[in-house]
């Protein structure tokens, strides 16, 4: 009987010892290898951080649950706009696109050039971008709103709108949309 | 809820399939398994309904996998009835409890819940993902069809060629109520790390497997894609199974592994038909290892199960899809020692800890992933030919294969320099090859001593 329990005390202490090596190796491993102290800590639990700092707040200041909508905003510099598009247009809307050279330069613009991307946004309005036009020239023929970035686009409309802003999703002709 | 019973049928209609092969199969490598078998067979349905103009829904998806399960429901049942005793929980005495186990499984968990809630929480923002695979699954949802409008305008993104499995399993989740796939990743991350757990146990201590299972959870780019919506993934979980499943079968002879095996590498082609290389290693080494027998009939359906899905989707393409589509490939094939030497300063690159280009060295991206192997593979040298040597014979081959398709794409067609595909494309196709080099020096027989000389330690 005394036999089995003081066996049973060095297996104890074997497998304590044994968790405590393992523990050692992994931080070993934490401290010396920089992917996983990025993983760990950027990755893992920043982003934690970040998401409980997110939450704190909306909870102190008695806001629903965000939706996924709302996220967006946060991960993506321009989906105003993209929203804004989505709000200002039909769904048949086919929406041309300014080129890269008008958007390379502002960060906050990125990917909009890019009709793949934009697309997810405003489906079921179809989109092309102006660096398409000879690729796609069916669906270039078809364009019935300009998206309007950083002054590109004016220069698109059959006519001349009244208010000249930097972003805006305007119709090509002011002929009323069938 | 329909969200819950969506992922409910995934697994169920998975295990019905599973028990067709065989009832042998433990319970974890059940729901491992069954994951990705349930969403391949929705994703056929999908395509089945698509071929015959018909719309699918969730109510045929739902019916198709019900019947999936009426089908099977002796063996489901009779599975259960036999299993339930081996679920249970481990010992909770403080004298019997395998302390360092439970130790690494607090980890593992520790780090999946952190990673699972950062992806459920924010939506998909990945730049492919929006391109491509959500926006062609949210509207194969709303559409019903594989082939959706915005093929017709040339809007599906990259991804619109891909086998339907990934964007599919998008298209099931939001067809079954959900806000956000995202849940798909997390859901291929259980089944990646639950299953090399399960295969690589076979092996050695559950110390040593779970140790090595924590090795490959946390390699940190593919632990960065368990919060995105991106097909790595996926497809470096279906190529794992696959491959460890054959090794299995290899080693111990068991037919239901080799037809699983099968059934694998023909769902890693219906996720991505680039993983054509891992096919072809299979295929060899199934050859290798049956044609001293003249085992032909076992070679052929073997080949003729994982390349299914593989014509089945080349013939959609053509038929179907039908949008023409050109080559990224050399038109003639010259030696390019350029090319070529930039590309191994690459692989060394993303296999050690040195740098080059403005890609960060290995170590930074994968860990130990790669460095561990080689140790274990140079330590282990005098008996590669005897142990294992099925493992890395599947690995020089299948790697072969991907470094030569990367050498072939024309840079001027494909708009993009070698650097660009090396530092994009190809670090993250090489996920799939992180499970079996750590399957590898876990259950090698350096692996095997160290495994054993710890439980001996451990309970002598």
């Amino acid at each position: 009987m005394e036999t089995n329990t003081s066996n049973k005390n060095l297996v104890f202490r074997k497998n304590i010892l044994l968790t405590f090596i393992i523990a050692v190796i992994l931080l070993i491993l934490y401290v010396s290898v920089p992917g996983y102290n990025w993983a760990i800590s950027e990755m893992a639990f920043r982003n934690k951080e970040l998401i409980e700092r997110i939450e704190t707040r909306r909870l102190n200041n008695n806001l629903p649950e965000l939706t996924d909508d709302m996220k967006r905003f946060f991960k993506i510099g321009n989906y105003w706009y993209l929203s804004f598009i989505r709000d200002q247009t039909p769904q048949n809307a086919v929406i041309l696109l300014p080129p890269k050279s008008a958007v390379d330069t502002i960060s906050e613009m990125n990917n909009i050039n890019s009709s793949d991307w934009v697309e997810y946004f405003i489906y079921p309005r179809l989109c092309i971008s102006e660096d398409e036009k000879d690729k796609k020239p069916e669906l270039y023929k078809k364009v019935t709103h300009v998206a309007i970035v950083n002054y590109w686009g004016y220069e698109k409309l059959t006519y001349i709108p009244t208010k000249m802003e930097k972003e805006n999703i305007l119709p090509i002709d002011n002929a009323p949309q069938k | 809820m329909m969200l819950f019973v969506g992922i409910l049928m995934l697994y169920i209609t998975g295990a019905a399939v599973l028990m067709r092969i065989s009832t042998n199969f433990c319970w974890k490598e059940v729901i491992s398994f069954s994951l990705p078998i349930g969403f391949a067979i929705n994703t056929l349905f999908m395509f089945l309904f698509d071929v015959i103009g018909f719309g699918f829904s969730q109510y045929a998806l739902f019916f198709g996998s019900f019947a999936i399960i009426a089908i099977n429901y002796d063996l489901l049942f009779n599975y259960f009835q036999n299993n339930k005793k081996h679920i249970k929980l481990p010992s909770l005495s403080l004298s019997e409890m395998n302390f360092p186990a439970v130790f690494l499984v607090l980890v593992i968990l520790t780090l999946f819940y952190i990673i699972t809630s950062k992806n459920l929480f924010w939506p998909t923002s990945e730049h492919d993902s929006i391109a491509s695979f959500d926006k062609l699954g949210m509207i194969m949802a709303l559409e019903g069809r594989i082939r959706i409008s915005l093929f017709d305008y040339g809007l599906q993104g990259a991804g619109g060629i891909y086998p339907p499995l990934f964007h599919g399993g998008i298209a099931y989740l939001y067809l079954f109520g959900a806000s956000s796939p995202k849940i798909i990743t997390t859901l291929f991350y259980i089944s990646l790390t639950l299953g090399f757990y399960t295969l690589v146990k076979k092996y050695v201590s559950p110390i040593i497997a779970l140790f090595f299972t924590l090795l490959l959870a946390i390699v940190p780019e593919l632990y960065s894609h368990a919060a995105l919506l991106l097909g790595n993934l996926p497809t470096t979980t279906n190529v794992m199974i696959a491959a460890l499943t054959l090794f299995v079968a290899i080693d111990t002879k068991q037919k239901n592994y080799l037809w699983l095996s099968a059934i694998f590498i023909a769902i890693s082609l219906w996720t991505r038909n680039d993983t054509i290389g891992f096919a072809i290693a299979a295929i060899a080494i199934v050859f290798l290892s049956y044609y001293k027998e003249k085992d032909w009939k076992t070679i052929g359906i073997y080949s003729l199960i994982s390349l299914s899905t593989f014509t089945l989707w080349t013939l959609y393409l053509k038929f179907f899809i039908a949008i023409p589509q050109s080559s990224v490939f050399v038109d003639y094939f010259g030696f390019d020692g350029g090319k070529l030497e930039t590309m191994l300063l690459y692989v060394i690159t993303m296999f050690t800890w040195l740098q080059y280009g403005t890609m960060p060295p290995g170590h930074m991206l994968y860990g130990v992933a790669f460095i561990l192997p080689i140790v274990f593979i140079l330590i282990n040298i005098r008996n590669l030919r005897k142990d294992k040597p099925e493992v890395l014979t599947f690995f020089i081959i299948s790697f072969a294969i991907y470094f030569t398709v990367f050498y072939l794409i024309d840079e001027n067609k494909q708009g993009a320099p070698i650097s660009s595909l090396m530092e994009s494309s190809f670090k993250r196709g090489i996920f799939c090859f992180i499970p079996i080099l750590l399957f590898y020096s876990a259950t090698c027989n350096i692996g095997k001593w160290l495994s054993n000389k710890i439980e001996k330690f451990r309970l002598g």
